[in-house]
């Protein structure tokens, strides 16, 4: 297992820029989730580390080693990868067992190690089938059984879920975290899917148009989103958002609501340009939900309800836009009927509006 | 007239028979009958020697001709180089056109595929315009190059006669055999390449454990091509050399013309078609049965 250090990566594709000043220390054994819209360069940074793409400035370290020159296969990496990559004409045991083949290593040692990544993976009734005999789930452990077997220092994982259906996702995400506590490797794990990334990761790092929005606990992503970007990335539904202006006690929203706001904990001044933000769980109708600590009431007329069963989402018209809030012990709702709500102002975030930079100090 | 009419004129037998009665009536008037015909002259003894039924004496006749061994040996070694040679070497064309270049690999893959739009009977007297034994461009660019040229020319050495048209005839299909093979790599997801990378796969290895593999189908499709294809040979031979000198490049489709129109031997040649005939068939349906496989 390994230290992976990244030092001011970037890359180029010609003469676009396409990652920039790249910077992550990642423990030994710890799981670190890369995450961010299409084309963020989460996969680029995860193929860099893997030696599936050069490095155009910047060094990456395994252990105590520059392994920027080194091929892919001399990096003590193992990946697994969106499509599973299984070789198909291969049974399982050769496709786990495929490293060692090519490496020369005796045939009583590949036995071996593959018996042992195929028990751990429950794989042990397959290992004479071929890929396309198998589920999507048994292929994808196959795929990370292979990686296993390589017993490298970091396991890299792009996207490995995302071919397959939601209740398998989450089996297979759980399974993934048994495997990581088992194994206890150094993870670095790519997903567009913030969930996976906030279940899974010990941190996460979540990225936009090429460099680091922000590296963090998924507690501190949630509950302290570094910019404004990364609080409407994490949690589902996003973090409601409005731009203001920040006025003698509070804020004065666009559609002239003024919030109150105990502006010391913000740390900004009158006049400033503001983006407000509440997330849904932070704003309930009245006697539907949590006691808030600094209340502060709204009525509304209800524009969608969407029943999720032990909640329901609410939406309403907002500070110019659609905010949501979260009903906990869910009643039939109609269109158009008037709700107060409570917004729990003490979980208000303020960014600054022109950088996205986050002004809320707690 | 309601949809069930049609459904039930287009599911009859006497509707299906007619929509495949023109193909089948060329099949049978240009393949079918003339190979019958074949077979049915074969057992006839010559015009000029009576014309009566000899029963299998012809294909005796055959087993006892040594110029026939010939031919069938030079057969076999066509379709042996031609493996080696169009198949081969169009696989690796293709594997270094898939892997390696990056730059001009359409020009390259345009330049190796443009012989294969030049008929064989014009690539034939191209070639031997270039290998004509005193002024052929060849013979120029050796002796330029300070080397020696056997006199009488390659196409006229025995020794060099049969190489010079494998030569010509891999110039002509290294091009076809690689579009095939090509396009076969192409359809291999590039990920099955990174993961081998990652498994510290040489590039020998990930040839032979993945690419091959992957390219099977292709392979045997251009493999039977190539079989069948040179064990019907006849246009190149026949420009180049006509089976000579002294029968040193004798195949079975020159030395049935040559049996039919110089030997005078036209019922011994049907025989000869025949067992042409039946090698093809052998082929072909080992061809169909691949390909059915394959889909």
């Amino acid at each position: 297992m390994a230290r992976v250090q990244i030092d001011g990566l970037a890359k180029d594709y010609g003469a676009v820029r396409v990652l920039e000043g790249v910077d992550l220390d990642i423990s030994d054994g710890e799981f670190v989730a890369l995450v961010g819209p299409s084309g963020c360069g989460k996969s680029t940074t995860l193929r860099m580390i893997a030696g599936l793409e050069d490095i155009s400035e910047g060094t990456i370290s395994i252990g105590d080693r520059v392994i920027n020159d080194l091929e892919p296969s001399d990096r003590g990496i193992a990946m697994v990868f969106q499509s599973y990559a299984l070789y198909p004409h291969m049974s399982v045991a050769k496709n786990m067992g495929y490293a060692l083949i090519v490496a020369g290593r005796p045939k009583d040692e590949v036995r071996d190690r593959v018996a042992e990544a195929a028990r751990i993976l429950d794989l042990e009734a397959y290992l004479d089938r071929r890929p396309a005999d198998l589920s999507g789930g048994q292929r994808q452990r196959v795929a990370m059984g292979r990686a296993i077997v390589r017993r490298p220092q970091v396991f890299l994982f792009d996207e490995p879920l995302s071919n397959l259906d939601a209740k398998l996702r989450t089996q297979m995400r759980t399974e993934i975290k048994r495997i990581h506590n088992e194994v206890g490797a150094t993870t670095v794990y790519v997903t567009h899917d913030q969930v996976e990334a906030m279940t899974l990761a010990d941190r996460i790092v979540i990225m936009k148009d090429g460099q680091l929005e922000q590296v963090g606990t998924p507690e501190d992503v949630f509950d302290r989103p570094a910019t404004s970007f990364v609080a409407a990335f994490i949690g589902a539904p996003p973090m409601n958002l409005a731009p203001g202006r920040v006025v003698e006690g509070g804020v004065t929203l666009e559609g002239g609501q003024c919030v109150p706001l105990d502006l010391s904990r913000h740390g900004v001044g009158e006049g400033a340009e503001i983006l407000f933000g509440l997330r849904p769980d932070d704003i309930v109708p009245m006697g539907h939900g949590m006691e808030a600590a600094d209340a502060w009431d709204v009525d509304v007329a209800i524009s969608l309800s969407e029943p999720l069963g032990s909640e329901t989402l609410v939406f309403f018209p907002f500070a110019g836009g659609d905010w949501i809030g979260r009903m906990l012990k869910p009643r039939a709702l109609q269109r158009g009927e008037a709700v107060r709500m409570r917004f729990d102002l003490s979980r208000a975030h303020l960014f600054d509006a022109q950088s996205g930079r986050r002004l809320t100090q707690s | 007239m309601g949809m069930a009419t049609i459904k039930r004129r287009q599911n009859g037998t006497a509707f299906d028979l007619v929509m495949v009665a023109p193909a089948l009536l060329l099949f049978g008037l240009f393949i079918v009958w003339p190979a019958i015909e074949a077979l049915h002259t074969s057992l006839y003894d010559e015009p000029n020697r009576g014309g009566g039924f000899i029963g299998l004496a012809n294909y005796r006749d055959m087993i006892a001709d040594p110029v026939f061994w010939i031919a069938m040996k030079n057969n076999v070694l066509f379709i042996l180089c031609n493996l080696v040679f169009q198949v081969g070497i169009g696989t690796i064309f293709a594997a270094l056109i898939d892997q390696g270049i990056r730059r001009g690999s359409t020009v390259i893959r345009t330049i190796i595929f443009a012989p294969l739009v030049i008929a064989p009977v014009a690539i034939g007297v191209i070639w031997s315009m270039l290998l004509e034994p005193n002024f052929g461009l060849v013979r120029q660019g050796i002796n330029a190059a300070g080397l020696p040229y056997p006199s009488q020319g390659l196409l006229g050495n025995p020794d060099l006669a049969f190489p010079s048209i494998v030569a010509v005839g891999a110039w002509n299909y290294i091009g076809f055999m690689m579009t095939i093979m090509l396009a076969a790599m192409q359809g291999i997801p590039r990920d099955l390449y990174e993961a081998a990378r990652i498994d510290g796969s040489s590039a020998f290895q990930t040839f032979w454990h993945i690419t091959l593999p992957g390219v099977r189908g292709a392979l045997i499709l251009c493999s039977l091509i190539v079989i069948v294809g040179s064990f019907k040979t006849f246009e190149l031979v026949y420009v180049l050399t006509r089976g000579g000198p002294g029968n040193s490049t004798q195949v079975l489709g020159t030395y049935i013309v040559e049996a039919a129109f110089q030997l005078f031997r036209p019922n011994y040649a049907a025989g000869m078609s025949v067992v042409v005939l039946i090698v093809a068939i052998l082929f072909g349906s080992l061809q169909v049965m691949t390909s059915r496989r394959a889909a």
